[in-house]
């Protein structure tokens, strides 16, 4: 596959022929860049891909239940398996989702799970994204385009195809809708992850709408067609955030959102892709519990593994954290995108003593991870090829059933000495290959 | 038991049109095992949608849009309500414990913390709470509610529906409003569940605001107005209750243009004998 | 599809307008050019006056260079391309990326002319590409409707350039039929009316061919057919 290095300048022309790009604001302009993409694909055996797919449906399957839980039940707060506090006071529970139960009884209909490969080989969870977590689109176009460049290459290896990801999303609307058309709501062009919602919608055949162009009546969502005829929405596969969905229900100066979409979605007669609320389940202070989830609502061993984490809000955590700032990874769980990581190794001595300050002060706002030997892979830089992190964000859809996409968006770290892979922080992207054989 | 008749109606002027408006009401009283409501009448103009819904608090909504341009807005709602001094009932599945956290309106300051360990010691408490009181969250709420009473003034204009506890408490006045938020950030202190109640009362001129406070011992939510220092009784309607002001806007709408906006609001409530 | 919201109708209906603009005043331009050849001329502040855009221009040079590729001047023909794609990416699933790809093939073009030693040819890679994506679009399209709204677009934009660069009135009876046609089958929004009056300025009365047309009152009536 390092052929494919030989076809970099052709596949490069082609990403930008189909305009594969990726938005970011700096300094509040926004500017539209080409996604790099590196022509070295990451190739998982097949073996090592079933073991990742059993544990993700797992992981998914447990969030999904700890989220229909977390609205109604909440009997992992009774039996004390999670302390209240971790609930109520993390920014993604949303009270006013309180007692909604979706279409289906689906939360997390497309999750995006972040791991990453130790040298030894295991994979570790490094975060669950269960809101609107993007980057499908990539690998998607990436593949059709390197088949195009060099066809030979795939006739050699026996890869599972990945271009099936809009049929996958496709039923996995479909199955929620509770009659009607399929809409992405886009907050519009200059969104970051505007390609994708875009080219999502042709591949999907969902109708890409922007808020003006939907309305709710009476109990029901319309799509307002402009020759006056409205098609009814049973399924709005969201690509903006909470807060901003409903002005009527949250933030009241959104000027994106649908007024009153929450209250067609209380009453059951529209789907939303992902359900809002989901942000209680991947909030980076939860993410510790995912484990203990898995053995209470399943009844079954964790299959994959977080990467060994602490809590700073248990005493005996906070001792070791306070003890080995040093050496550990201390991320803020309110940021996200790669803001808020910190590594203790590359604090100074009074930087080290601050945050210790504000650990002990605010101790539920941060967790510690011990920091994982990154298993390399390589990437091309100006012809050579080299060795760089990367992570992958693997891509599991909830419809009748869980499947697990058989790809996923690798991102790499262009920088040899930084961990930070998000695009938003300059990096790059590689196809991923699941051998079939 | 009292029957009461009320009209109440809110008019928005705007000085340029506005359009693509759409509103969020919780203006309609409910029938409960305190309150029984009749003839409940709801008139919105101009208005091209509407319809009912619920949110997750159970408070009932009127939403709706009007889309065309248009310079003033209103709502009227009118009815006849039996009222009794019952309590309303804990039901299976309520989220106490939400109502136990602090809101972004109802955080504690360093200054109200002080006051609360002057003011609200558990020793002096039970001494002072008198007898025919029961020192539970019911006999607490009443003694926190009679401090707040004597230690603050009523102004209007001081604040604003954005003000927090924590600042209304530093110049120890305000409206209704802020003495609920102060006297929730206080109970919630304390370890008590309770909510933002909005409402009509006999008398007032513009919607109320309260708060209710949960006994476990009884399971009962009760009613207690920090205003006026009285116990909720047939005197009063409600309307919406939440965790803070933020869940029970009387009147939420967002609309396009640029405006300067008035309202003018109408309350009358009367007993019919 | 066959689902087109009020935005996107306007959408279709600007991106025709704006591809159009684009092809034609590059066409122009290269006609323009050519002359320039010969005879250092001020032909520009004439074609700024008819084209109704401010002159901002300080020579012959300038014109040249600034008014097709400074994207800070509005009326630039870049500027206009970008505003063909920004209509445009918003239709993605309406158009395709296949269709999509030629606009922004070239937005890649028009930077390569930019910098190059003979733009003229880059230009007309440009011309090739807005031609493509015609082709590209009618192929991919499905829905007949988007198609007749984004062609509207594209004949009344024609219209009134071929007005303001004062041509023959044979063209513009040629360009008023193809207009009527799409008209005729598009479920956009027009004005039956301000068709015929243009239709009027057009079409002479007999024994009139010779007459001049009102061209700024034509003008004036092509730009009330459509308002989205």
């Amino acid at each position: 596959m390092y052929e494919l290095t030989d076809h970099t300048e052709v596949i490069n022309r082609l990403l930008a022929r189909y305009g594969v790009k990726f938005g970011i604001y700096k300094n509040n302009v926004f500017k539209e860049q080409l996604f790099p993409f590196d022509a070295i694909p990451r190739i998982i055996p097949k073996e090592e891909f079933d073991c990742l797919e059993k544990g993700l449906k797992q992981r998914v399957d447990a969030l999904n239940l700890f989220i229909k839980d977390i609205y109604g039940e909440k009997k992992i707060l009774k039996d004390g398996i999670i302390p209240e506090d971790f609930i109520y006071s993390s920014p993604g529970y949303l009270a006013e989702c309180e007692g909604i139960v979706p279409p289906k009884g689906i939360y997390s209909h497309i999750s995006g799970i972040d791991l990453v490969q130790g040298k030894d080989k295991t994979w570790y969870i490094l975060e669950d994204n269960l809101r609107v977590p993007s980057g499908a689109s990539y690998p998607m176009i990436a593949r059709n385009l390197c088949r195009r460049a060099a066809p030979a290459i795939f006739r050699q290896y026996h890869v599972e195809d990945n271009r099936n990801y809009a049929d996958i999303l496709k039923a996995t609307m479909d199955y929620s809708n509770t009659g009607g058309i399929n809409v992405i709501l886009t907050p519009g062009r200059y969104n970051a992850a505007y390609f994708e919602h875009s080219y999502m919608a042709e591949k999907s055949g969902a109708v890409l709408a922007m808020n003006s162009d939907l309305i709710v009546k009476g109990d029901s969502l319309y799509f307002k067609d402009y020759r006056g005829r409205d098609q009814k929405v049973g399924a709005v596969y969201r690509r903006i955030s909470d807060d901003y969905l409903d002005p009527m229900t949250f933030k009241e100066e959104s000027l994106i959102g649908v007024p009153h979409l929450m209250d067609v979605y209380r009453k059951g007669n529209v789907a939303i892709i992902n359900a809002p609320g989901n942000g209680v389940a991947d909030d980076k202070g939860i993410y510790y519990f995912v484990p203990k989830m898995i053995q209470y609502y399943l009844g079954e061993e964790p299959i994959l593994n977080n990467a060994p984490t602490y809590l700073p809000f248990y005493e005996e955590d906070r001792k070791y954290v306070l003890e080995n700032l040093h050496k550990l990874v201390i991320k803020d769980v309110a940021e996200a995108g790669g803001y808020g990581v910190v590594f203790g190794d590359r604090l100074t001595k009074e930087e080290l003593e601050r945050y210790k300050e504000i650990i002990r002060k605010e101790s539920r706002r941060f967790i510690a991870q011990e920091v994982i030997d990154f298993l390399d892979i390589d990437i091309e830089d100006e012809g050579k090829v080299v060795p760089r992190k990367a992570d992958l964000r693997a891509f599991v859809l909830s419809g009748e059933e869980t499947v697990v996409w058989k790809s996923g968006l690798t991102r790499f770290s262009r920088n040899p000495d930084s961990f930070v892979v998000n695009s938003s922080q300059g990096g790059g992207f590689k196809d991923t290959w699941v051998l079939s054989q | 038991m009292k029957y009461l008749a009320f009209f109440y109606e809110t008019k928005m002027a705007y000085s340029s049109q506005v359009s693509s408006h759409y509103f969020s009401i919780k203006a309609l009283p409910e029938t409960s095992i305190r309150q029984k409501v009749e003839e409940l009448h709801v008139t919105v103009s101009p208005m091209e949608e509407l319809f009912e819904s619920r949110d997750a608090f159970g408070n009932r909504i009127l939403g709706g849009h009007t889309l065309e341009p248009h310079a003033d807005f209103q709502v009227v709602v009118e009815g006849k309500a039996y009222v009794n001094n019952k309590r309303e009932q804990g039901k299976a599945g309520e989220n106490l414990a939400l109502y136990k956290r602090p809101t972004s309106l109802t955080e504690m300051s360093d200054e109200m913390k002080e006051y609360v360990s002057d003011s609200f010691i558990p020793d002096k408490m039970k001494q002072e709470i008198p007898d025919y009181m029961p020192y539970n969250a019911f006999g607490i709420g009443d003694y926190v509610m009679k401090k707040l009473y004597q230690d603050f003034s009523y102004e209007s204009g001081v604040t604003n529906i954005k003000t927090t506890a924590a600042q209304a408490f530093l110049g120890h006045r305000g409206v209704c409003q802020d003495y609920a938020h102060i006297m929730l950030a206080f109970l919630r202190f304390l370890g008590y569940s309770c909510r933002y109640v909005t409402g009509f009362m006999i008398g007032e001129g513009a919607t109320h605001a309260w708060i209710e406070v949960y006994n476990e011992e009884d399971n009962l939510w009760y009613g207690l107005d920090p205003t006026n220092n009285l116990w909720i009784d047939e005197n009063y309607i409600v309307l919406a209750r939440g965790r803070d002001y933020k869940d029970c806007i009387v009147n939420k709408g967002r609309f396009l243009g640029l405006t300067e906006e008035t309202q003018e609001i109408t309350l009358k409530v009367e007993e019919i004998k | 599809m066959g689902i087109i919201s009020v935005e996107k109708a306007s959408n279709l209906y600007w991106l025709g307008r704006y591809s159009e603009r684009v092809y034609t005043t590059l066409r122009k331009f290269f006609v323009n050019y050519d002359s320039m050849i010969d005879v250092e001329e001020d032909s520009y502040i004439n074609y700024c006056k008819e084209m109704n855009i401010p002159n901002i221009y300080t020579s012959t040079e300038d014109f040249s260079y600034r008014y097709v590729y400074d994207t800070d001047i509005v009326d630039s023909v870049f500027s206009n391309l970008l505003r063909a794609y920004d209509n445009a990416i918003i239709m993605r699933e309406e158009i395709h990326s296949e269709t999509l790809a030629y606009l922004q093939l070239a937005i890649y073009e028009m930077k390569k002319a930019k910098h190059s030693a003979s733009p003229l040819i880059d230009l007309q890679t440009v011309i090739d590409y807005i031609l493509a994506f015609w082709a590209c679009a009618d192929d991919y399209i499905d829905d007949q409707d988007s198609r007749n709204m984004m062609k509207s677009g594209m004949k009344i934009e024609r219209i009134d350039l071929y007005l303001r660069m004062r041509y023959h009135r044979t063209d513009l009876m040629r360009e008023l039929k193809k207009l009527e046609y799409r008209l005729d089958r598009t479920s956009l929004v027009h004005s039956e009316k301000a068709f015929i009056k243009l239709a009027n300025y057009i079409i002479p009365e007999e024994g009139e061919e010779d007459t001049e047309i009102s061209y700024q009152e034509a003008i004036e009536a092509v730009e009330q057919i459509v308002k989205i």
